[in-house]
């Protein structure tokens, strides 16, 4: 949360990535540095190794593309 | 009395039952009752140490919480700490804070570790720790107990770490109060090397390290009652247990000085013990293979440090001597009495001189 709130602060777009348990922890801390809206990605808690390699990848598609819509929102600009 | 000036908020509070409420109230304490900073306390310390009370030390994790000389000094008076124990507080607050404590990961990780605080050197007999019966948390004795709480009340108030809030242990350690141990003096029937000395420092330094603790397992290892030879493979049997070896971590031995006087009778010093249980704890790729819930990410992964595909290939628990860490504690017991297994959860452990001689 620290390099999220820094890199924002600095007028770097940033997204702080995490996992769904943390999500609170994300959000209390965010508090703390001043910045409660920091850009946050609360992604789903699973259990990588009981999913198969096709669904895990499809997975990490997913958060990529949530991560570039939040980043290009940052900048105003569109995909 | 220093007059300088103070930057924390002053309370008023009626008696200490107020002052006790109050605490409760403002979630000042992490359940236990804490006793009132008052500024004559606060000051008292301050004076001891002569240090600024502005001086930051650092930002404790997750909070975000400035850690000042006041600050630190303010949870020791509510610990119970004499002022002679702060430069002890000051220096575990340093180590915790280097990167490789990992002290964000210790306060809010699922595994619910608990910094383990270890006081070595002269400082044990000058401040009067207890490192003999009930080495562990030193019950009825001080300096144990108030440094290991004040220690505790620094990573509640200063770094936020409370259960349900930002810390998310799932089911948190015992030590979560106070955790703190001293280790026996070699004047005191503590045969091996010091563990500040094995970690870097010299005999006659007074040193404080962190061990970021996962667990808190008493075992008997049946020394003076079975060969060493035997002895090593009980430890061996406890220091590989599956639960725990997911990835190669740290680990900490604690051996009750009868026990490790007869070893050292024996021709086995602390490096010899301690190699020689890095060569024996390992385990086959296959046992490995029945484990799993750790990421693969993890630095030490046993996938990455063996060919997976060879069930009869040996994993490590340990990576080095520096990941195998041993001290002598605890009551002049019978040799065939209880030591101690600690493993280390995400950092590793700490060591800081500490820059103070109680002379």
């Amino acid at each position: 949360m620290r390099d999220t709130v820094n890199m924002v602060q600095q007028g770097v777009p940033a997204v702080g990535l995490v996992h769904k348990p943390f999500e609170k922890l994300a959000k209390m801390q965010a508090v703390q540095l001043g910045m409660p809206d920091a850009p946050l990605l609360i992604y789903s808690q699973d259990l990588p190794s009981n999913d198969s390699a096709d669904l895990v990848q499809k997975k990490a598609e997913e958060v990529a593309e949530r991560v570039i819509d939040m980043l290009l929102s940052q900048t105003g600009e569109k995909k | 009395m220093s007059a300088m000036k103070l930057a924390s908020k002053v309370y008023d509070c009626a008696d200490i039952d107020d002052f006790t409420e109050m605490a409760y109230r403002n979630g000042w304490t992490d359940g236990l009752p804490v006793l009132p900073p008052t500024e004559k306390k606060v000051r008292a310390m301050l004076d001891y140490v002569g240090r600024d009370p502005n001086e930051v030390l650092g930002v404790i994790s997750p909070g975000e919480g400035v850690a000042t000389i006041e600050k630190v000094a303010i949870n020791a008076v509510m610990a119970g700490c004499l002022p002679e124990y702060l430069p002890v507080v000051i220096t575990a607050v340093e180590a915790m804070l280097d990167k490789t404590f990992e002290l964000m990961r210790v306060q809010c990780t699922t595994g619910g570790p608990c910094p383990l605080v270890i006081v070595s050197g002269p400082v044990v007999k000058k401040l009067g720790f207890n490192f003999g019966e009930g080495a562990f948390v030193g019950t009825g004795h001080r300096p144990n107990s108030t440094i290991g709480r004040a220690v505790r009340l620094i990573l509640w108030n200063i770094g936020l770490g409370r259960p349900g809030q930002m810390s998310h242990a799932t089911m948190g350690h015992p030590g979560r109060y106070c955790y703190l141990v001293a280790e026996r003096p070699p004047e005191e029937d503590n045969p091996w090397e010091p563990i500040h000395v094995t970690n870097g420092l010299k005999p006659g330094d007074s040193a404080v390290s962190m061990f970021p603790s996962g667990t808190h397992v008493q075992f008997n290892m049946g020394t003076g009652a079975n060969t060493i030879e035997n002895n090593l493979f009980v430890c061996q049997d406890v220091l590989t247990n599956l639960g725990q070896f997911q990835a190669a971590i740290q680990r900490l031995v604690v051996v009750n000085p009868q026990a490790a006087h007869v070893f050292h009778s024996a021709g086995w010093d602390k490096a010899r013990f301690r190699d020689t249980l890095l060569k024996q704890c390992v385990r086959p790729v296959r046992d490995l293979k029945r484990t799993g819930g750790m990421s693969v990410t993890a630095t030490w992964h046993w996938t990455k440090l063996v060919d997976v595909n060879d069930d009869n290939a040996m994993v490590p628990s340990m990576i080095d001597a520096h990941h195998l860490q041993v001290m002598v504690a605890g009551g002049w017991a019978p040799p065939v009495s209880q030591c101690c297994y600690i493993t280390s959860m995400h950092g590793e452990m700490v060591t800081r001189k500490i820059d103070w001689s109680w002379d």
